[in-house]
């Protein structure tokens, strides 16, 4: 095991280099996570500071995306957006795992009515389109901060991480070594622990990072339809703001959306380059 | 067989049903706050529309009666009455074929695209077409489709102005007429195509990826040894097989399917149930909430029974018995 992994950064960065697209993805993920722990060094103004009779501001060199319609800096907002979706996607992914992965691993270990009675929930938590049930839920505990955002997601989203961590748990359970230590008399959570975590941590990795892409979608969505935090910047503000300007100020809806697009791409080829490295096939 | 495979699938239906519901209830009671007066701050000011909603869910009576009178009042079509003293199911009903037209048309359309061109791309794999399409696919698949939906209102409406930019009237449709059908269609084709560039790559990727799966069966390599033209290795043997994972998948991503019309309804003011989700929900007017939650649930369950009949028909395995439930 020890050998593998100490092969396996090399492949990565190997393989890495041989992809113009993952290079890419690569590189902007690394942008977005030092513009999200440092905004305040690259943001030039304060996201929320407005400009008394610079609203709506086509892109200028003061304002490189322009203005909004209260003359708030759409390049700043962008900056200190990146921090709130970020965040608000690795909370959710955290209690999403918090959740996902003690029902997983038991349902999928221990099989039988635990197992029933977790596939009939989960089918009927599915059957709800997620983001119906995050509008229902944002709208009746009136979730407006992001600790509260971050709990709906990770609380609405769980069943789909849990089901693939059931799958794997089901998997390795047959495997010879399971058995083995079964026969040998380890308690389950020793074998759950030792054998069973250690084989499914890959594909857990893989569709957490996923899932990150997911949720920053699902938060820009959520403030796209005005259900967000008037107070907090992010991606889905400015386009719910920029709906209403579309004829007028374009840019405010344009930049933001790019970023959101180029995170997600990002993700989706980065999470796709880390399941073909790990040569793993996800259902 | 597919008789008793069709009646295992309706008596699945029913638990989930009935969970989704209790889940609804749960969720009220969860919420902070009395769940009487969540609920009943839709009918602040009326002292009627109060008293009505109290007789008819039992609200001064403990909650097990509740939850039945619940269930059973959701099962007879009473969804409550909205915040402007309207019952719930008759704003509902008639957005439901709204959405169910933009939904069907967009899914036709999409399956079509995806299964012309996954098929192509997954035969001629490798080659620069296939490269193209798949970055193409990756590219559709990570733009937001409510930005996109921005953008088309942007350059088509704003700037070409060749679609309205206003919301389609409800009224509209009841002229009947020709006029009245270019104009129904203006209003259609934009978040038609939104949705058809939305969802296509999400079925193009895997339909390229199951039809590589089958191209190295033996049953092709059979098919190419006694000279069958690439027409008919691709559209005759291979895309039969290649359409049972399509219909799976259709199945199992019904709630993105609903989840991505309702937002993209918003976007073009489309008078369907996402557009009256999102307006309630601003509102709070919880007893539409949660009414077009139950109807959004209602729809994928039945959905989702036509699709497992209509797997059953074309899964051989299914079709001559042998398969797993």
């Amino acid at each position: 095991m020890q050998n593998i992994n100490r092969g396996f950064s090399a492949i990565l960065i190997r393989n890495l280099k041989r992809s113009k697209i993952t290079i890419f993805a690569t590189g902007w993920i690394i942008i977005i996570l030092i513009l999200s722990l440092f905004p305040f060094i690259f943001a030039p103004y304060n996201p929320n500071a407005t400009f008394a009779g610079k609203t709506n501001m086509p892109p200028s060199g003061s304002f490189i995306f322009g203005t909004d319609y209260v003359g708030r800096d759409v390049l700043s907002q962008i900056i200190w957006g990146a921090r709130t979706s970020f965040f608000i996607a690795l909370g959710a992914v955290i209690i999403e795992l918090i959740i996902a992965l003690p029902i997983g691993l038991l349902a999928g270990y221990f099989g039988s009515w635990v197992d029933q009675l977790f596939m009939r929930f989960a089918d009927a938590i599915l059957c709800i389109p997620t983001i119906v049930l995050l509008i229902v839920a944002v709208t009746l505990f009136r979730a407006q901060s992001e600790i509260s955002i971050i709990l709906v997601m990770g609380l609405v989203n769980w069943p789909w991480l849990a089901k693939t961590i059931r799958g794997e748990t089901l998997r390795v359970r047959e495997e010879d070594f399971v058995i083995a230590a079964k026969s040998l008399g380890f308690s389950d959570f020793y074998i759950i622990r030792s054998h069973v975590l250690p084989n499914i941590i890959s594909p857990i990795i893989v569709i957490s990072t996923f899932d990150m892409a997911w949720f920053i979608l699902y938060e820009a969505t959520i403030s796209f339809i005005g259900l967000g935090n008037p107070t907090i910047p992010s991606w889905g503000r400015l386009l719910y703001v920029g709906r209403g300007f579309l004829a007028t100020a374009p840019w405010i809806t344009i930049f933001p959306g790019i970023f959101i697009m180029l995170t997600v791409f990002s993700i989706n080829i980065f999470g796709d380059f880390l399941s073909d490295m790990l040569a793993l096939k996800i259902t | 067989m597919l008789k008793r495979y069709i009646l295992i699938r309706l008596l699945l239906a029913t638990p989930t049903l009935i969970i989704v519901t209790s889940l609804i209830f749960l969720l009220l009671h969860l919420a902070p706050g009395n769940p009487i007066d969540v609920l009943l701050a839709a009918s602040r000011g009326s002292r009627e529309v109060r008293e009505v909603l109290i007789r008819q869910f039992g609200f001064d009576k403990p909650w097990y009666v509740q939850y039945f009178l619940w269930l059973y009042n959701t099962f007879t079509g009473n969804l409550g009455i909205s915040l402007h003293g309207i019952p719930v199911i008759s704003l509902i009903a008639p957005r439901v074929w709204y959405t169910l037209e933009l939904m069907l048309v967009s899914q036709f359309i999409s399956v079509f695209l995806a299964v012309t061109f996954g098929a192509l791309a997954g035969y001629k794999r490798g080659s620069k077409l296939d490269k193209t399409l798949t970055f193409l696919a990756l590219l559709g698949y990570s733009i937001p489709d409510f930005w996109l939906g921005l953008i088309f209102i942007l350059i088509f409406s704003v700037i070409l102005g060749w679609f309205p930019v206003g919301a389609f009237s409800l009224g509209l449709s009841e002229v009947i007429g020709f006029a009245s059908i270019i104009e129904h269609l203006k209003y259609l084709i934009p978040p038609l195509t939104v949705l058809v560039i939305a969802c296509t790559p999400y079925y193009f990727r895997l339909l390229r990826s199951s039809v590589i799966g089958i191209l190295d069966a033996d049953y092709i390599t059979m098919a190419k040894a006694k000279g069958a033209s690439d027409f008919i290795i691709i559209y005759k043997h291979t895309l039969k097989n290649a359409l049972i994972p399509l219909t799976t998948a259709v199945g199992t991503s019904l709630g993105l399917i609903f989840g991505g019309n309702y937002i993209i309804e918003v976007v073009f003011a489309w008078p369907g149930l996402g557009t009256l989700l999102v307006s309630a929900a601003l509102a709070r007017d919880y007893w539409v909430v949660m009414g077009v939650s139950f109807m959004t649930v209602l729809l994928i369950i039945i959905s989702s029974m036509i699709i497992d009949i209509v797997y059953a028909y074309i899964n051989p395995k299914i079709r001559f018995g042998g398969a797993e439930y």
